[in-house]
């Protein structure tokens, strides 16, 4: 990757402006056409370092709650279990990690009593005894800032 | 003060909240179109949601593996708040400056799971994330695991049209 095309996906993680031309402002900071940048943000999609530009929301601030939760599927029945998480609407992560719980996903709701319906369902869905639920109760840090100076 | 939000301004958190910003010389002119206003209108009411807190960044999001973080684990810590330990605030400090980590939270523990704070850390190898817990965890003498990400199951957007 040239050290220009770096530069935006480093830039990209530190935000845009909310303007009429965002691209602009960010082909000012870099020194390249506005053009030449979206080339560039086009290329670096395409090529799968960048999986979007959007905006992010605080989902806290809109009154909403979330949680961490936890459970453990059987490895014959993980392919069933994915499935009903992906139908889920109100689950955007779901991860399998390495340890005897070894589904991860995050649950967010309108309200506490929401998301515990959700829960429940979730647990009869997905034919398991427990759920472990984490609620948020602080956040200290959510910011994808990777040092991309190093990339090949 | 929670400002409450009205029915435009939840419009448009909810468009955007699954639309991605088009890559275009003007990218929030068709929005604008979609949404009933002016382009000006919109970027003055995101600008406002911005100044507000309910829009945090328009950025963008990578991909963790393909940019060469090939190992991302979920690390839970048992940090004893009550306890006046000042080590506290620097452990908090050391996980706030190390860029590598990306997610950090507080979060209440459950009965089979007694960890209190959540991070996920991103690096070339699993090594690097092994050598670093085990290293914070004797400086502050603290309980942890490590939950290596085996594989990502499904990341998606939230759509907030269905929540608001």
């Amino acid at each position: 990757m040239d050290p220009k095309t770096t530069e935006i996906l480093s830039a990209l993680q530190n935000g845009l402006p909310i303007c009429a031309q965002p691209f602009q402002a960010l082909a000012d900071q870099v020194g390249l056409t506005e053009q030449d940048v979206i080339s560039r943000i086009e290329w670096l999609c395409k090529n799968k370092y960048l999986k979007r530009v959007g905006f992010s929301f605080n989902t806290h601030k809109l009154g909403l709650v979330s949680t961490l939760a936890a459970c453990q599927i059987p490895k014959n029945d993980l392919n069933r279990c994915q499935k009903v998480i992906a139908a889920c609407g109100n689950i955007t992560h779901n991860y399998l990690r390495k340890h005897s719980l070894n589904m991860w996903f995050t649950v967010t709701a309108p309200s506490k009593s929401k998301l515990a319906v959700i829960l429940d369902k979730l647990k009869h869905d997905l034919k398991i005894e427990e759920i472990i639920s984490l609620p948020t109760e602080k956040l200290y840090k959510l910011r994808f800032k990777l040092n991309v100076e190093n990339v090949e | 003060m929670l400002k409450m939000l009205n029915k435009k301004e939840k419009q448009i958190i909810a468009y955007f909240s699954v639309h991605d910003l088009e890559f275009s010389s003007n990218p929030f002119a068709k929005a604008a179109k979609t949404l009933d206003l002016t382009e000006v209108e919109l970027i003055d009411i995101l600008t406002n949601l911005q100044k507000s807190g309910f829009i945090k960044h328009l950025s963008g999001v990578l991909n963790h593996r393909k940019n060469g973080y090939k190992a991302n684990a979920l690390i839970a810590w048992r940090l004893y708040l009550s306890s006046k330990n000042v080590k506290n605030s620097q452990f908090i400090d050391l996980i706030m400056g190390d860029d590598r980590i990306s997610h950090f939270y507080q979060r209440t523990p459950d009965k089979l799971f007694k960890y209190n704070i959540y991070s996920m850390m991103h690096a070339k190898a699993k090594k690097e994330i092994t050598d670093f817990v085990k290293k914070t965890s004797r400086e502050f003498d603290l309980d942890y695991e490590i939950l290596f990400t085996e594989k990502e199951l499904k990341k998606e957007k939230l759509n907030l049209g269905e929540m608001l």
